[in-house]
């Protein structure tokens, strides 16, 4: 069991998920967050913090592909701890349809 | 976002009172987060503190006194009312029966035991100190074995999972129910590791039990069998720490031979475990380094309860997983949660009296029995036991049959329901509160929580219910005699000394009431309105004065800081620490210091045990042909906690409180998965939602606890959600020795529900359903 991140993240990533979770268990990308699910412990604290409500529980239908994608990205990704600058036009695509398919991407976040 | 403000606090739902942030907007509790700021929690928190704000605001909390009618219902009364009509209740029982007929049932759930302090103070003067409450359903056995192993039923084993190579988990389901702070963390860190291993004990597979090494799935009843035998292979094989065991313990070769007469193989076959997994259990002991073993309700609610704690603490012992990083521990108290009270035996019902209580499967007979000394009188606070007491249909035969029964409660619970007077009190946010659960070692903690909240209008916090019935009872004196205390008060905390040191010695009889005296003269003076603290300024003094090296690294005090202020600054930090302060720092040798028999060791041996382990029969675990299931009343979930939560619209998953059965099972019963079933025991019958469960064993149920609430739909219809399970439970299915429910192992028969039942539970769901998605 475990909460994972769903394309509403894609081009938003607010990151106020980031400051909640009591186990540090997100990791970054370039263009979205995910959450590596053995780390989770699914408290949920993390769900309402989400403009876009990107963060959902693994038991809702149809997530199979967002829970690989969290899986396998979240151990390719830097881990994230704090909240970073949220994109400046980060409201612009809240409501966008379609993301994956336009901007999905499977870069890590570039730290300096 | 109109003006939010976040404030720190602990989450109420289970005793590891995780430390959290609360945003108050409008005057209500919102957003939740972990506290990263709590020295033990460090941020953690679980999946249901989220949800505190169900408790704390919702349509069924109390806003008025009521008074119960002739027909069952209520008026709503003043306070005075309440308070003058309760005191002359009061007069009359006590001139006529005397203080033994009153008793108090609760006194604090898992995040609050303030109002405990005051209402106990208040019995005292009454001359009653009969209390019955949910350790005594739960942990008095364990309680017991302590008393007789470490000298003390205070001296408690802490668990240091944190840093254990080997955690052995015995009849808990630290995954769900956590139990230990940051369960699920560690648990995740312990998964990953390959050098750390983890043994289950438990019948179900448990999540707990799919993170582990190795999983023993025992025969529900059967765990006596089970440590029995394995025991008995750690001293066939030797692996037991005999340099620790002679340096420490006493009484070692009787429980050795004790445990060489036991037939493993035997024993193994009764626990349906095979000997192998036995043999590699003894391995991976052998191997660790540093084990220990986490310990719950399975085994304690379990058959031979006292005996399993027994087994449990020697599994501990004889390994040397004790006082070292890693394993057992004892742990300090601020101020013991419970008392010390050996051989002391409560007459009316006979039951010996363990750590100061009583236990509440005697309750109806304390109450029902035709003995002089009968309670007549019961105050209940915080608790429901017409839910929670085995066998609800005698304990509410009970709570009808008092001559007065208050409830002090902030919600209409069941219990509440048969109450002649129903106190509001204000929720555990509207009030300083804090609770006794500091069960860690080598650093303790402990947390005073003051309100986020004004009380809700018509609501008291319990101290000040407390107060205004000992004024009116004329137990607590006057404000003419208090006078010169508050103003000692006022002017210092040295003054306040000398002056309540004096008023103590004037007034002798003041002596019970003294924690209602602190609160209305020292109280007032406190920071961030923690009045309700006062009656921690003499715990401070005590632990200022039992550990002051302790506490002095604690505090991080200078060497220059004389020990007689340890105690004022300890007070300080607890009253202005809303994230909670450490209060002791041992050394694992000092450890030893918290031991309490003569000797300083561990007594091993204890001769009523041994006893009972050489009369352990394996015909025990043999099926009961009238009742073939064998049901787990009261098993911890996603989204159950205790009786607190009454808006049903708290919970995100299993709405009904659903049975959970084996597949195979069901199939049996012709039943689909989801279908309505009736259970049926030696005492009642329910209709409960069945739920197919790979990972039950077969033959084994298992239902809910924190269910079976009343609770009103929109135009106003009570409906009760979920199973009340007591109505299965039977008082006499207990321990022996500690009185405790033998809850894990409730005999049923199981069948389909009739078609009316069915329709009727449907219903009910679908409309509890409804109202908690529109909530
Ligand atoms: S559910 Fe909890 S643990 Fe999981 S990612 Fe969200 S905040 Fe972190
Ligand atoms: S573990 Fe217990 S105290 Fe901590 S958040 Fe969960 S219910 Fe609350």
């Amino acid at each position: 069991m475990t909460y994972v991140v769903t394309e509403a993240c894609i081009k938003c990533k607010y990151m106020d998920c980031v400051e909640v979770c009591p186990v540090d268990c997100f990791y970054e990308g370039e263009n979205m967050l995910v959450i590596n699910p053995d780390e989770c412990i699914d408290c949920g604290v993390c769900e309402p913090e989400c403009p876009p409500n990107a963060i959902l529980p693994d038991t809702e239908k149809d997530l199979e592909k967002w829970l690989e994608l969290n899986r396998s990205l979240s151990t390719a990704w830097p881990n994230i701890t704090r909240k970073g600058e949220t994109p400046a036009d980060a409201d612009d695509f809240t409501d966008e349809k379609d993301k994956f398919e336009k901007y999905f991407s499977d870069k890590a976040a570039l730290h300096t | 976002m109109s003006d939010v403000q976040w404030h720190k606090t602990a989450c109420n739902l289970c005793y590891v009172n995780c430390g959290i942030e609360v945003a108050i907007e409008n005057g209500r509790m919102g957003k939740i987060r972990g506290d990263r700021s709590n020295p033990k929690s460090q941020g953690y928190l679980c999946n249901k503190a989220a949800r505190i704000p169900y408790y704390a605001h919702h349509r069924d909390r109390l806003t008025s006194p009521l008074r119960r009618r002739a027909d069952g219902g209520f008026d709503a009364i003043s306070w005075e009312t309440a308070i003058a009509e309760i005191a002359g209740r009061m007069r009359e029982i006590h001139a006529a029966h005397g203080g033994q007929s009153f008793a108090l049932y609760g006194g604090g759930g898992q995040g609050n035991h303030a109002g405990g302090a005051y209402i106990t103070s208040l019995l005292r003067a009454l001359g009653s100190r009969n209390t019955f409450n949910a350790l005594a359903q739960e942990k008095t056995g364990d309680f017991w074995v302590n008393g007789r192993m470490f000298g003390s039923q205070h001296c408690h084993t802490a668990e240091d999972v944190h840093h254990c190579d080997l955690l052995f988990v015995l009849g808990c389901n630290p995954w769900i129910a956590h139990g230990f702070p940051n369960a699920r963390d560690h648990l995740n860190r312990i998964r990953k590791d390959s050098a750390r291993k983890l043994i289950v004990v438990d019948p179900r597979r448990t999540e707990t039990a799919e993170l582990a090494d190795l999983h023993l799935a025992v025969r529900p009843g059967a765990d006596a069998f089970l440590l029995g035998a394995l025991l008995a292979i750690l001293v066939r094989r030797g692996a037991i720490d005999r340099a620790f065991i002679d340096q420490r313990t006493t009484g070692f070769e009787a429980v050795r031979d004790a445990l060489l007469g036991i037939p493993a193989e035997a024993w193994a076959k009764a626990a349906d475990v095979p000997m192998a997994d036995l043999e590699r259990s003894v391995d991976m002991i052998a191997a660790a380094k540093a084990m220990v073993v986490r310990v719950e309700l399975g085994i304690q609610q379990g058959v031979n309860s006292t005996l399993n704690s027994y087994l449990e603490k020697l599994l501990i012992l004889l390994t040397g997983s004790f006082g070292r990083p890693g394993t057992n521990q004892l742990h300090s108290w601020l101020v013991p949660l419970w008392g010390n009270s050996p051989g002391k035996v409560y007459v009316p019902t006979g039951d010996e009296i363990i750590g100061g209580l009583l236990p509440p499967n005697s309750f109806a007979k304390a109450v029902l029995s035709d003995h002089p000394e009968r309670l007549r009188a019961v105050f209940v606070d915080s608790s429901n036991p017409a839910n929670t007491v085995a066998d609800t249909s005698e304990a509410e035969r009970a709570l009808r049959a008092l001559e007065l029964l208050v409830v002090v409660d902030v919600a209409m619970t069941e219990t509440a329901r048969l109450a002649h007077y129903v106190l509001p009190a204000s929720s555990q946010y509207e009030k300083t509160e804090f609770t006794l659960f500091s069960f860690e070692f080598p650093t303790n903690y402990f947390h005073v929580r003051p309100a986020l909240l004004p009380p809700l209008p018509g609501t008291l916090p319990e101290p000040e219910i407390y107060t205004r019935l000992a004024r009116a009872l004329g137990l607590l004196p006057g404000d003419n005699v208090l006078a010169p205390l508050k103003e000692a008060a006022a002017r210092s905390r040295n003054d306040f000394d000398k002056a309540f040191r004096a008023f103590l010695m004037e007034n002798p009889t003041a002596q019970p009431i003294a924690a209602l005296v602190l609160y209305n003269t020292l109280g007032p003076t406190l920071p961030n309105g923690n009045a309700a603290a006062a009656v921690l300024w003499p715990a401070a003094q005590s632990c200022a004065k039992r550990m002051p090296g302790s506490l002095r690294r604690a505090l991080d005090a200078p060497a220059d800081v004389p020990d007689r202020q340890l105690a004022d600054r300890l007070f300080d930090a607890l009253l202005t620490s809303p994230q909670g302060t450490a209060f002791s720092v041992h050394s694992y040798e000092e450890m030893w210091s918290l031991i309490e028999t003569p000797d300083g060791k561990v007594q091993l041996a204890v001769p009523e045990l041994l006893e009972w382990l050489g009369r352990l029969d394996v015909g025990q675990v043999d099926p009961n042909p009238d009742f073939p299931f064998v049901l787990a009343a009261g098993q911890r979930r996603m989204f159950n906690a205790n009786q607190i939560f009454r808006d049903p619209a708290w919970r995100r998953s299993d709405p009904d409180g659903a049975l959970l059965i084996n597949p195979e099972d069901l199939a049996q019963l012709d039943a689909a998965d989801g279908a309505w079933l009736a259970v049926q025991s030696e005492r009642g019958r329910i209709v409960v939602r069945g739920q197919a469960d790979e990972s039950m064993r077969r033959g084994q149920l298992a239902l809910p606890h924190g269910f079976g609430q009343a609770y009103p739909t929109s135009d106003g219809t009570r409906l009760t959600s979920g199973p009340r399970i007591n109505l299965l439970t039977a008082g006499g299915n207990r321990d022996p020795i500690a009185g405790t429910p033998y809850h894990k192992n409730v005999p049923v028969r199981l069948e389909r529900a009739t078609a009316e039942e069915a329709a009727a539970a449907e219903q009910t769901s679908r409309r509890i359903r409804e109202g908690a998605a529109a909530a």
